[in-house]
């Protein structure tokens, strides 16, 4: 059974005469997935009206905090009912494995749940009179807000965007990315079940089009983006041309490690093994440089080669439940990777410890855990970041040249230190200039605390409190006490 | 009516007192025996619980994370929610308050249970700058250990929320003793904590009256305990805290609060919300608005129409059998609550004018007529004291710094009510009314978001609102170098 592909709006799936359509392929196997349509403008127009009425005109609005929080209650113990469901979807779509994507889908409900819990917590401030005026501060959400989601982990983007954006009381268009564009409809009539009223939660399906139809348009007044700088980068414009609407932006990174010579060395492995190829390392905030003291390095080093040899098994079908690591999500990824690859076998200057090429002997978009070691410093595989199971290398001898190798890249999305020594771990954390930093770990986002990044890998903040400020905005009110 | 439990509830379980105890229980709307075999918690029960609480602390509740915390929190939530109206039949038979307010009662727990569950993972503690001083610093919030709570009678449900709800979404294991007038709803509660997945020992329920009060104020091993009820047992029980283990203290005392209405207030408002604030749980209520001061120029008019609303509402059958869904008013609490009121009633006939009421209501059961009084001398004990009934006296002041002054004159300090049409003249009174909280144009009504409590001799700490989490946390102070 195809899997269902119409928009989603005002609380119904629409059919829409769509001039372009966009058909998904197994990145394993290569079958067709399903075909979805592509939001033109007056799809798009259509979604943001019905989310702008449920705003300024709904039910919404009138809804209590306790009875947003009950929404979002509600939806969380829904999704999880869907779990399967999407994993299938995903494993399908992108290739992701599924146990991974029902860890995604736990992830989600976490989010929801935190959220929920904050609706009716976000005070203002009342201050003493001051020359003869009593003034208040209170915090309102923006209206209509849209949030533009990356592929690798869809139902995650679903509770990091929508679910803050809802507990403050916003209105929402989500558009899917064009490779994994299936999770929303799976789940959107959860959202009508869990009591959100219509127009307030719709989806759209597109590619760039799309994307820039929302960045442009005059009566959103906010846009979340999770991808590629580039992309990133058009969004920005598009939302500074238009109506100067606000714009959170979770782009990409190229994350350093750095393992210092008194650190847990089997943890350090498995970290930076294990824990960095997960999700075939189609990850934001993987760790893809590797910075370790001269002193261990070589034996650091020949473990870590194990360790990626070893993983090779790993990859498998991903709708297997015991599968840990997929193919790449699609041909597109699949032909980047090799290039990169291909770039740093024959211009980096490194040497290839490990990997290289495609997996053999497995049909799907395979490539084998990849290392290279000492990459010139502008070397593209050093630079530039290539979303896939391939990890740079260097030594380093001292504290401050560690640090100053780690805040060598225009990005500073994530981070990771591995050391024995309290003070050196907080030293070293806080000399890095990364939006997140993971001390003998790497740090898996927590709807807690807040995820983002430094430079170029973007602004805002999205989990934590951080998360629901960013969809409320200030009003300071005076009165005057002397009439 | 249906059965109610009668033992303690500790460990999950419920148990026999060891102390062979009991507390004898009359229905107050025909004075009818209840049960004469409510189980009282002696030392060796209170003993056991706190072992109880305390394994729980150390064990499997102090080990859970905030999230799975909240989790059981929301769903012990739900379960109250579906019960709401039979366990607030529970608290009718009682004590007489109508069945429809202690249903919004179980609700308001019920509410106060989600509230807090979602402040569970967002305790934050600070860290400073970093490299400051060449030391890392971070201040954590932590949980206090085994807490315990004292509840009035009058709101069983409300209270047992505003306590234990905060406690447990920050960590805290806690005993809880509910009023020995009202014993029997909370108790009800135990298998709906079991279905939530508390651990044993996170909630435990004894029953008891003050002697049992003072055991838990005076153990050596309780670190906590909140306390709603009259300010002289709230004086032991600060004394006895003091006394053993210098354990954290919050009272919610009693109130004497003042309401003014200014000759701009809307007075149809100023009228229903002020008859309102006399009937709503028979006036047994600690935010109740007992002593009105109304400006001069309004004064004849407002005394006549709030009059004519309490006499109206009292013919209209407003005031009967609690456990008639329609009923709005019930009894007072017990035949002692009946004697207390009407001795008031009778000074307040010496002392100042009646206007209504006045008297008891009918011949069965502990039924009191709304009353009010006017020209009653500021000094005269209807004026001072608190009453807990549906009386309230009625002065007048001719200017906004008398009716201040006026207002404040009380050693109390829980609530009061302002009703003025004009903005920038409510602010302003409200910052000089010495009360923890203040409504306009309305009677005080406690939300789930905002603090309650009072200043002065009504109490300190704050229940409800962020603020209320306050209490059940210590703070600890981290240097690393």
């Amino acid at each position: 059974m195809a899997p269902e592909s119409r928009h989603w709006i005002n609380n119904e799936f629409v059919e829409s005469d769509a001039k372009e359509t966009i058909t998904l392929h197994s990145p394993y196997d290569e079958s067709v997935v399903g075909t979805v349509p592509v939001a033109d403008e007056q799809v798009v127009d259509s979604a943001v009206a019905a989310a702008r009425k449920a705003f300024e005109t709904g039910p919404w609005p009138t809804f209590t905090a306790a009875q947003r929080a009950q929404c979002l209650l509600k939806f969380a113990d829904l999704i999880q009912t869907k779990a399967d469901e999407i994993a299938q979807i995903e494993a399908e779509s992108i290739g992701q494995p599924v146990a991974f994507a029902k860890m995604i889908v736990g992830a989600c409900v976490a989010t929801y749940r935190y959220y929920a819990g904050w609706t009716d917590k976000v005070a203002g401030e009342s201050y003493k009179e001051e020359d003869g005026t009593y003034r208040i501060v209170q915090y309102e959400p923006f209206g209509v807000c849209a949030g533009i989601a990356a592929w690798n982990a869809t139902a995650l983007y679903l509770g990091w965007k929508m679910a803050p954006a809802l507990a403050a009381g916003n209105t929402f268009v989500f558009k899917s990315s064009e490779k994994a564009p299936f999770t929303p409809l799976i789940v959107a009539e959860l959202y009508k079940e869990a009591g959100f009223p219509p127009g307030v939660v719709n989806f759209v399906s597109g590619g760039g089009s799309t994307g820039q139809l929302l960045s442009a348009h005059m009566d959103i007044d906010k846009i979340s983006f999770t991808g590629s700088g580039i992309t990133g980068r058009k969004v920005q414009d598009a939302a500074a041309k238009s109506n100067l609407k606000k714009v959170t932006l979770e782009l990409g990174g190229k994350s350093p490690a750095v393992v210092f010579e008194d650190a847990n060395i089997e943890n350090a492995i498995s970290q930076n093994s294990q824990m960095f190829l997960m999700n075939t390392s189609q990850v934001c905030a993987a760790t893809s440089r590797v910075f370790v003291q001269k002193s261990i390095a070589d034996k650091f080093i020949e473990a870590l080669k194990g360790a990626f040899k070893g993983a090779e098994g790993a990859f498998q079908n991903p709708k297997e439940p015991t599968t840990m690591l997929g193919p790449l999500a699609d041909k597109l990824q699949y032909d980047r990777v090799m290039s990169f690859i291909q770039s740093g076998k024959s211009e980096s200057g490194a040497e290839l410890l490990v990997g290289g090429d495609k997996i053999e002997g497995q049909k799907g978009f395979f490539v084998q855990p990849t290392i290279f070691l000492n990459p010139k410093e502008d070397a593209k595989i050093y630079r530039e970041e290539i979303f896939g199971p391939v990890l740079n290398i260097k030594t380093f001898e001292t504290e401050e040249e560690a640090i100053k190798l780690a805040n060598d890249t225009a990005y500073g999305l994530a981070s990771a230190v591995y050391t024995a020594s309290v003070s050196r771990a907080l030293r070293v954390a806080s000399k890095i200039r990364a939006g997140t930093v993971g001390v003998n770990a790497v740090a898996f986002p927590s709807a807690i605390t807040p995820f983002g990044g430094y430079k170029q890998s973007g602004y805002g903040r999205e989990l934590g409190k951080a998360g629901i400020m960013a969809y409320l905005q200030e009003k300071t009110i005076s009165i005057n006490m002397a009439v | 009516m249906a059965s109610f439990e009668t033992q303690l509830f500790i460990n999950n379980e419920y148990v026999d007192a060891k102390s062979g105890e009991f507390l004898t229980l009359y229905n107050p709307t025909d004075d009818t025996l209840v049960s004469d075999k409510i189980h009282s918690a002696g030392e060796a029960d209170i003993d056991a619980a706190v072992a109880a609480a305390k394994a729980a602390f150390k064990g499997p509740w102090g080990k859970m994370g905030p999230t799975s915390r909240a989790k059981i929190l929301f769903k012990f939530a739900d379960l109250v929610r579906q019960k709401a109206e039979d366990l607030g039949k529970l608290e009718s038979l009682a004590m007489g308050s109508a069945v429809s307010t202690q249903t919004l009662g179980s609700h308001a727990c019920a509410d106060l249970l989600t509230y807090y569950a979602g402040w569970a993972d967002k305790l934050l503690g600070e860290t400073s700058y970093p490299g400051e001083d060449g030391k890392y610093k971070i201040s954590q919030r932590e949980p206090i250990g085994v807490c315990s709570g004292i509840g009035a009678w009058n709101a069983s449900y409300l209270l047992f929320g505003w306590k234990v709800a905060p406690a447990l979404a920050a960590g805290n294991t806690f005993i809880y003793k509910p009023s020995e007038k009202s014993p029997l709803g909370l108790l009800a509660l135990g298998p709906l904590i079991k279905e939530a997945g508390f651990p044993p020992g996170v909630i435990n329920i004894v029953n008891g009256a003050g002697k049992t009060g003072a055991l838990l104020a005076s153990h050596m091993e309780i670190r906590q305990i909140g306390f709603t009820g009259s300010t002289a047992t709230g004086r032991r029980i600060q004394e006895a805290a003091a006394k053993s283990n210098l354990k954290r203290v919050s009272l919610e005392l009693g109130g004497k609060s003042p309401s003014i209405i200014f000759d701009d207030a809307d007075l149809e408002t100023a009228v229903t919300k002020s008859a309102q604030g006399v009937l709503v749980n028979t006036g047994q209520v600690c935010a109740m608005a007992s002593r009105i001061f109304v400006q001069e120029g309004i004064a004849d008019q407002f005394i006549g129409a709030l009059k004519g609303a309490l006499e109206g509402a009292s013919a209209s059958g407003a005031i009967g059998d609690p456990m008639n869904k329609n009923t709005m008013v019930g009894p007072v609490a017990d035949k002692a609550q009946f004697d207390r009121v009407m001795s008031y009633i009778e000074s307040g006939k010496k002392d100042g004018q009646l206007v209504t009421g006045g008297t008891r209501k009918g011949d069965k059961g502990n039924f009191i007529e709304p009353t009010i009084f006017k020209n009653t001398p500021s000094d005269a004990k209807i004026v001072r004291e608190e009453v807990f009934g549906p009386v309230a006296t009625v002065q007048t002041f001719k200017t906004e710094e008398e009716a201040i002054e006026m207002a404040n004159d009380t050693i109390f300090g829980l609530s009061a009510c302002v009703f003025t049409k004009n903005i920038s003249r409510a602010l302003r009174v409200t910052r000089q009314i010495e009360a923890g909280t203040v409504a306009v144009n309305d009677f005080f009504f406690p939300t789930v978001d905002t603090g309650f409590g009072g200043f002065k001799q009504s109490g300190y700490g704050r229940e409800g609102g962020p603020e209320g989490i306050n209490d059940y946390l210590q703070f600890k102070t981290i240097h690393i170098k």
